[in-house]
């Protein structure tokens, strides 16, 4: 048995005696020895989306794709399989360490767990951009959907105006740290606490955590526990058809209004069969289309990434960079029975 | 009698084989993979995993599970997060977090082994109640600002080297775990509960009280881990932690510990770990797919088992034709063609 403990004791040693052999990277300045000092047009560009195989960032995916015909570059996708930012941050090292990846564009599981990996993966000489969700530091540009005021406030003015301006309330939210979420529920309540909306109150936040499962379940013992709810509203496209669902399998459509955040596709049957009135989001094939301009502009020195620097995005036309690094999209697209065929995502 | 089965019939050298294979394969897909640099980031995300799989394999050799680890681990990182927000100083919190593992680790013996509750289903319990404390304890969103030695001590190295301060802790951890497991009158005790814990009582082996301080030591364990991957990620947040558990059996079952107890090394749960790693670090560099990775693991871990009954069944079946031959005697005048090598594996 002794020789098992030796073995153990030999693997480690191994694992640590092959760790220091170039320590000058780590004394150092990583970026001496860093591998893509030259990025031209035909740049790699990784997305790394929240997590893998969801319909929104596949669309994204097109988006981006498109782009990368356009510039010459090229594009892959790497996530976690749930939505989980230790995961996620492992990953970035690994692509930080690819000698191929000119850049990175994260979609954030967490504001802050992502930063220290973000900080190796600049070191490391990489591109970084956050796109869809952000970090608290180290990104060079964030690309926002849409302004945050615009998503809060036109989503609470969809409702409140579905409602008469009165009656109980729910959010359908997707986990109590996702960074974009919760800067979108203080908008809301900010709105909500406005004269024209004190009838309504807000009775409960409920989390999906991603799952069909877990939203099913709390979306169904809330609608048991508030009966006489008047309507939902989900800033998360998880929840959204699994409200629908539930709201049409109860036979609640136009009793109980529900709004959100959601893919055209996963909807438009809901909107058509009249489960809903409507529900937004912003063009998110464009939002890849973007991110990608946006990161192979900063990688191959193209774009500098400074405030008030413009620069155009193929067709998607003009952006300009705020003072707080951001590029932001447009304002919310509003889906209805009307448009809703319009959109292949 | 037992006997020794030669080096190349145990399961450890088949695990370090695959090691070996899957660092050639890595390197051969990925000139990234084989450098010091990336080894140091695939190490780092695993040592959690390594160090709460150390008191896991003592447990599950003694025939218990402890599914709440994760918990624990989330517990951990929240509470460091919350004191860090009321201002406690650092090494203070440190040992409050520690204590507080200990005390979720006390609440979990004492259902299993003062009440005499199954701990799969106890701890099944205690993994949502703890899920649960910690988003309490620190409701909405997570915790970043952290004394500035914590995210050293998370993102850092052994100076001059680009040996993750985490890595330092697993080794310094293995040690102990190890020469008790495999060279203690104890680590004899714990196997002998796993193997017949009724058996062990009446030798006089004092199982309760093994049972109660290693679900302890798991709990301690576990809330260190909580620190460790709260400061790599400088982060503090009930999310932390909470996909660990399944990581940690599939390493301690992957390394040959029996999930009905009595059997396991230490050596082979570690070569568990860096192979998991190294299989999970090479498929990322070649942009395989998670949800891939995830059936390559799985498959791993089925495979596994599959082997390692195949191993155990091999094993008997050649102590059992040894035994034979030795029981009629003048084995070295039988006339079976298969007996040179009966005799050659068995020595």
């Amino acid at each position: 048995m002794r020789k098992s403990v030796l073995a153990g004791a030999a693997v480690l040693m191994a694992l640590t005696a092959c760790a220091p052999s170039d320590s000058d990277t780590a004394a150092g300045s990583p970026t001496d020895k860093a591998t893509n000092n030259a990025c031209g047009s035909n740049a790699k560009i990784v997305s790394m989306p929240k997590a893998a195989s969801f319909p929104y960032y596949d669309a994204a995916n097109v988006g981006a794709e498109k782009a990368a015909k356009e510039l010459g570059g090229s594009f892959s996708e790497v996530a976690p399989a749930t939505i989980d930012a230790a995961a996620q941050a492992a990953l970035i090292d690994t692509q930080a360490r690819k000698p191929d990846v000119c850049a990175l564009m994260i979609s954030a599981n967490d504001r802050d767990a992502l930063n220290p990996a973000v900080k190796r993966a600049r070191a490391a000489g990489k591109t970084v951009i956050t796109w869809d969700s952000d970090i608290s530091e180290g990104t060079q540009l964030y690309i926002s959907q849409a302004s945050n005021e615009a998503i809060g406030t036109e989503l609470v003015q969809s409702l409140a105006e579905q409602i008469g301006h009165k009656g109980k309330i729910a959010f359908l939210v997707g986990s109590p740290t996702q960074a974009n979420q919760n800067i979108w529920l203080d908008v809301m309540k900010k709105e909500l606490a406005k004269p024209e909306n004190k009838d309504i109150t807000v009775v409960k936040t409920v989390y999906g955590e991603g799952q069909d499962q877990k939203a099913t379940q709390e979306i169904q013992s809330l609608l048991q526990q508030y009966p006489d709810i008047a309507g939902m509203i989900a800033p998360d496209a998880a929840n959204m058809p699994v409200a629908a669902r539930i709201l049409k399998a109860k036979k609640l459509g136009g009793k109980v209004a529900l709004t959100g955040l959601a893919l055209p596709s996963q909807m438009k049957n809901y909107v058509k069969d009249g489960t809903l009135k409507s529900f937004a989001l912003w063009d998110v094939e464009k939002l890849g289309y973007l991110s990608y301009y946006a990161a192979h502009g900063l990688a191959t020195g193209k774009i500098k990434g400074e405030p008030g620097e413009k620069f155009t995005a193929g067709e998607a036309g003009e952006f300009t960079i705020t003072d707080d690094h951001q590029v932001e999209l447009g304002p919310l697209l509003f889906f209805t029975k009307d448009n809703v065929d319009n959109y292949s995502y | 009698m037992v006997r020794r089965l030669s080096v190349f019939g145990r399961w450890e050298s088949f695990l370090l084989v695959l090691v070996v294979v899957t660092f050639l394969l890595g390197s051969a897909s990925s000139s990234a993979f084989a450098t010091s640099a990336n080894l140091s980031a695939a190490a780092a995300s695993y040592t959690e995993v390594a160090l709460i799989a150390l008191p896991m394999t003592l447990i599950i050799i003694m025939g218990d599970i402890d599914l709440s680890v994760g918990s624990v681990v989330a517990l951990a990182s929240t509470a460091l997060g919350r004191m860090t927000m009321e201002g406690f100083p650092i090494g203070l919190s440190v040992v409050l977090v520690v204590l507080l593992g200990a005390i979720a680790g006390a609440v979990n013996a004492v259902l299993v082994v003062v009440l005499r509750l199954p701990s799969l289903v106890v701890t099944l319990g205690t993994l949502t109640l703890y899920a649960g404390l910690a988003r309490v304890t620190l409701s909405a969103g997570g915790v970043a600002q952290f004394p500035s030695f914590v995210s050293n001590f998370g993102s850092g190295y052994l100076p001059g080297t680009l040996v993750p301060w985490a890595l330092l802790v697993v080794v310094v951890a293995v040690i102990p775990f190890a020469v008790v497991l495999h060279s203690s009158h104890l680590g004899r005790q714990v196997f002998s509960i796993g193997g017949n814990a009724e058996a062990a009582r009446y030798s006089g082996v004092r199982t309760e009280r093994i049972r109660f301080v290693l679900f302890v030591i798991s709990g301690c364990v576990a809330a260190l881990a909580g620190l460790m991957l709260t400061a790599r990620l400088n982060t503090a947040s009930p999310d932390n932690g909470t996909t660990l558990v399944l990581t940690v059996l599939a390493a301690v079952l992957l390394g040959g510990v029996s999930v009905f107890g009595g059997k396991g090394t230490l050596a082979g749960v570690v070569l568990a770990i860096v192979l998991l790693a190294a299989v999970q670090n090479s498929l990322s560099l070649r942009d395989v797919n998670s949800n891939t990775q995830q059936i390559a693991i799985g498959g791993l871990l089925i495979f596994s088992v599959l082997a390692t009954d195949g191993f155990s069944r091999l094993r008997a079946w050649l102590q059992d034709r040894a035994e034979t031959g030795r029981r009629t005697g003048a084995s070295a005048g039988m006339p079976g063609t298969r007996e040179p090598v009966t005799t050659e594996t068995a020595g």
